[in-house]
């Protein structure tokens, strides 16, 4: 039997804590397939020749140039950070956010732990703060996963770029779940928060995949959460400190948004 | 001091209507029995009360604190059983309970194994595999473990049986002997009734009437009847003071009768009397009088 939580952010672990045996063992999953993979591979001097013959344009919309994409961290970044590892960990973690908040508020318990002694901006703060702390647990099992799962295949690839693309991915899911977790609790709507972020996190995708084909999304480029996640390529360059620091101030801003915002409006249902 | 403040409390969905210019003050100490028709504003004016609404104009004030700046401290001292309870069922009601006692700084801790022995609620069991009514003991004792100065209950008996029900207004009476204040919100108006010391009727987002609960039954008719052991001349009970209406069926009368029945037993005196029933108006028929009256009524 579990022990009673003390706080809103202990419940909100506890609340999570089944849930989370899934999401666990299907990043170690993902993690341990994608290296694995790599021995399999063909050889990588016939399909250099092969994709020599393809236009860089069409490598790009893989997300991948031809120069890496057989490299290890062309391989990684390319079946793994590019697609599959943030979307598994936004799903997650705005999925998370917004059952904390709004999902909440919608089936009328917030109402009773508003009724407690805890200001919302607390209650806001802390629901921010366990969904973030799961996060980092995710990543870091992906983090673990990698470096182990690198050795035995002995894929060439450095712990300090995984590390760095482990971060940036941390960063950027923080900050499109603060995107979710503002809007939640500015208006306490579940389906206004998902789809909002989720059209952001796609448009993001699709404005930073697409940019190296099309000229006129150039300019927009480096508004997308995206390219500021794997734009400068972290598993090769390790992190960019703008691009870092940017992820990082927008998460702050959405989550004091998102409190200021929840403390001035009336508790729905 | 009174427990509760409100002045020209006024709250707008958008266009639509919650409560309007609401002047209510309930005393420390007391039982306040907040009754009204579903719609009426009654859970409007409680969610008002806890800050989980913010007024369109007006001012509040509970246990002498603003529910907006104040209301960290003000809520330490509170209980709240909502209407719609909805508890995080994922949880058992133990660990629920203890939850919310740790949240109100260890409070009540130590409370939540008698009261539950109380009302007969096993803890260890998960909230959503609880039935409605164990649920609802539940909701009622995170609103009394931590023995609040003011309990706020919004239709708190709905859903509990009637041997609970009479441990719960037991637990009401406690409360007020304590000193403590407790506002409860009911459209059952027996229930009301039965337990407060004044009553206050909502009507259409506006306070009607508030009054002692003996003050408003004794200005409401009661209806009186007597069996009398031979047929009685109709003429004699015409025009007696306070009875307002006469209906005499041979040896059977029927009287309704506005405040003292003296008139009317003197009358039934001058013959001889099988049988005398006098029904106490409950507040239903009160409440039924003062709805129908008033503007728009």
């Amino acid at each position: 039997m579990a022990r009673a939580p003390r706080s809103v952010a202990g419940y909100t672990l506890h609340a999570r804590r089944r849930g989370m045996v899934g999401w666990v063992l299907g990043v170690i999953a993902m993690a341990a397939f994608t290296v694995g993979l790599w021995p399999a591979l063909p050889d990588p001097t016939e399909l250099q020749q092969l994709l020599e013959s393809v236009p860089e344009g069409v490598l790009a919309v893989f997300g991948a140039s031809g120069d890496v994409f057989l490299s290890p961290a062309g391989y990684l970044d390319g079946r793994l950070f590019a697609l599959i590892a943030p979307l598994v960990l936004l799903l997650f973690a705005v999925g998370a956010v917004t059952a904390a908040t709004a999902g909440e508020e919608a089936a009328g318990r917030l109402e009773l732990l508003l009724s407690a002694p805890v200001s919302r901006r607390r209650v806001i703060l802390e629901k921010a703060g366990a969904v973030a702390l799961l996060v980092v647990v995710l990543a870091v099992l992906l983090f673990t996963t990698l470096v182990v799962g690198v050795a035995a295949v002995r894929l060439d690839m450095g712990v300090a770029q995984l590390a760095a693309a482990c971060v940036s991915l941390v960063l950027l899911t923080w900050a499109l779940a603060a995107l979710a977790l503002a809007i939640a609790g500015a208006t306490g709507r579940r389906g206004l928060s998902l789809g909002v972020t989720a059209a952001v996190a796609v448009a993001g995708y699709l404005v930073d995949s697409f940019a190296p084909l099309v000229d006129s999304l150039a300019g927009v480029r480096p508004a997308s959460p995206f390219y500021l996640y794997r734009g400068n390529q972290p598993l090769v360059n390790g992190l960019d400190p703008l691009h870092a620091g940017t992820l990082a101030a927008a998460t702050l801003l959405l989550v004091a948004v998102a409190a200021w915002s929840f403390d001035r409006r009336d508790i729905g249902t | 001091m009174a427990t509760i403040r409100t002045e020209a409390l006024t709250k707008f969905y958008g266009p639509v209507r919650g409560v309007v210019d609401l002047d209510l003050e309930v005393r420390a100490g007391e039982v306040f029995g907040f009754i009204g028709p579903n719609g009426a504003g009654k859970t409007t004016t409680i969610r008002l009360l806890l800050d989980l609404l913010r007024p369109t104009r007006g001012r509040v004030e509970v246990l002498g604190r603003d529910p907006r700046r104040d209301g960290l401290a003000l809520r330490r001292d509170l209980g709240y059983l909502p209407g719609d309870l909805a508890l995080y069922d994922d949880l058992t009601a133990g660990d629920h309970l203890a939850w919310f006692s740790h949240l109100r700084g260890g409070a009540g801790g130590d409370r939540i194994g008698p009261l539950a022995e109380r009302f007969d609620l096993r803890l260890d069991r998960r909230i959503r595999d609880l039935s409605s009514g164990n649920r609802r003991k539940v909701g009622v004792l995170q609103a009394f473990v931590h023995e609040p100065q003011l309990v706020i209950l919004d239709e708190p008996t709905s859903g509990l049986d009637p041997l609970l029900r009479q441990e719960l207004h037991r637990l009401l009476r406690e409360t007020r002997a304590e000193g403590r204040t407790v506002f409860l919100s009911s459209h059952a108006l027996d229930e009301v009734e039965a337990v407060a010391d004044r009553v206050g009727i909502i009507r259409d987002g506006r306070l009607v009437v508030v009054d002692d609960v003996r003050a408003l039954r004794s200005r409401a008719v009661r209806r009186v009847e007597i069996l009398f052991a031979a047929p009685v001349p109709p003429e004699r009970f015409a025009e007696l003071p306070g009875v307002s209406e006469v209906e005499i069926d041979g040896a059977l009368g029927r009287f309704l009768v506005d405040g003292s029945v003296d008139a009317l037993v003197k009358a039934a005196a001058g013959f001889e009397v099988v049988t005398l029933t006098s029904r106490e108006p409950d507040l239903e028929e009160i409440f039924l009088a003062y709805y129908s009256e008033g503007p728009g009524g």
